[in-house]
């Protein structure tokens, strides 16, 4: 359940980037993840509930856009992007929802690098005033 | 009261990944090789330190070792190296760059030529968190079946080296060790493996030797972070060790 350290540290950034304005409330927040990032989709929401609780983003609700995993061929440069499958909450580890390829779809060649995948960002966040 | 979109694009580990990449300054400048060993529970790694701490002496090492509860391991391990810190997390599954840097607080690093964290025996939560480490190694035991490594992507996907532990037990077992290559192949296809066993020694060499080599070019490379895939002797990356 790392999950929930990772709460915190969302709610610690939040709180420090609004620290300016304390008449703010956080309505909507917007994360980034990537199948790789070893995160199980509906146990951050539950952890991000409780680490909310008594801070400006209490209540808010959090919206997870899934970054494609991207692999990169070493041969022949060719890049190939693999999405998360489904776009409903999960239960289950992100990973389980992408197939990574071990042979480059466009040569053949093993040579495989993974550039992109293990995303845990924080996008945006929406609030209202007052 | 009117809504408002505040754009902030950071990442959420960016504070342990700052702390870790500071740690990692300092254990370059001080010479030292830092490990960060992850498997599940019971895959092998105290055993491992155990037999690999007094096989680099005269090199000195040290261990910090994370476990919920308990310091048993740091037990284990005080008999093999003078530099033991035990982290107990209570109920986090993992350790932190944070945890690390108090753990060390007290050490000479200069005095050190080595540095293994054995990470919490899980094989989920620790992938995410930078500890400062110069290369990450993930052990599996024979005992958890071929086919482990494809269903745990995200700590391999990061990783310089995979051991296959308890290696006296794939005859026994009728491990297919092809079967276990390609399965780890899938997610990482450049890592190198290398059977191991505490028990009877056997990897042991390959393992020191890998240490060695990784910690030469990492202290000499430009690179923050060397990802060295070194060269292992032929038969450990693809041969069956059945026979
Ligand atoms: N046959 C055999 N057994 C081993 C070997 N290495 C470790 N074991 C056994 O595996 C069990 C677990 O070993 P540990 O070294 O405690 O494993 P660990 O990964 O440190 O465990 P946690 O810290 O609890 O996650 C012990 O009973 C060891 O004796 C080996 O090479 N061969
Ligand atoms: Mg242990
Ligand atoms: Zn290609």
């Amino acid at each position: 359940m790392h999950e929930l350290s990772l709460a915190h540290s969302l709610v610690e950034i939040l709180v420090e980037q609004f620290r300016e304005r304390p008449n703010v409330r956080i309505t909507t927040v917007y994360l980034r993840l990537g199948p790789l990032a070893g995160v199980v989709e509906s146990a951050l929401k539950a952890a991000f509930a409780v680490a909310a609780l008594g801070t400006l983003a209490e209540g808010a609700c959090l919206r997870i856009e899934h970054a494609p995993a991207v692999v990169r061929c070493r041969s022949c440069g060719q890049e190939q992007s693999f999405p998360t499958n489904a776009e409903t909450d999960h239960d289950i580890l992100l990973s389980s929802l992408v197939t990574l390829p071990t042979v480059c779809p466009a040569c053949g060649a093993l040579s495989l690098d993974l550039v992109h995948g293990d995303e845990l960002e924080l996008v945006a966040a929406e609030v209202v005033d007052g | 009261m009117a809504k408002e979109l505040v754009v902030l694009e950071q990442r959420l580990l960016e504070r342990n990944d700052t702390r870790a990449a500071e740690l990692r300054r300092r254990f370059k400048e001080a010479g030292v090789l830092v490990v960060n060993l992850m498997s599940s529970p019971g895959a092998g790694k105290t055993t491992l330190l155990t037999a690999t701490l007094p096989a680099l002496s005269p090199e000195p090492a040290a261990v910090v070792v994370g476990d919920l509860a308990t310091d048993n391991d740091a037990r284990r391990l005080c008999t093999a190296t003078p530099w033991v810190r035990q982290i107990t997390t209570g109920t986090v599954c993992h350790l932190e760059a944070a945890m690390v840097e108090e753990a060390i607080a007290r050490w000479d690093l200069t005095q050190l030529r080595y540095l293994f964290i054995e990470n919490v025996g899980n094989l989920v939560c620790p992938a995410s968190f930078d500890l400062g480490e110069a290369a990450r190694v993930v052990l599996f035991a024979v005992t958890e079946g071929e086919d482990k490594p494809e269903k745990y992507p995200p700590i391999l996907h990061r990783a310089d080296l995979v051991l296959l532990t308890k290696s006296d037990l794939l005859a026994p077992l009728g491990f297919d060790v092809q079967r276990f290559v390609a399965s780890v192949h899938r997610v990482n296809p450049k890592v190198p493996i290398l059977p191991v066993s505490a028990r009877t020694g056997e990897g042991l060499a390959a393992w020191l030797d890998w240490l060695r080599v990784l910690r030469g070019a990492w202290l000499s490379g430009s690179d923050e972070r060397v990802r060295a895939r070194l060269q292992l002797p032929e038969r450990v990356n693809h041969e069956d060790q059945r026979s």
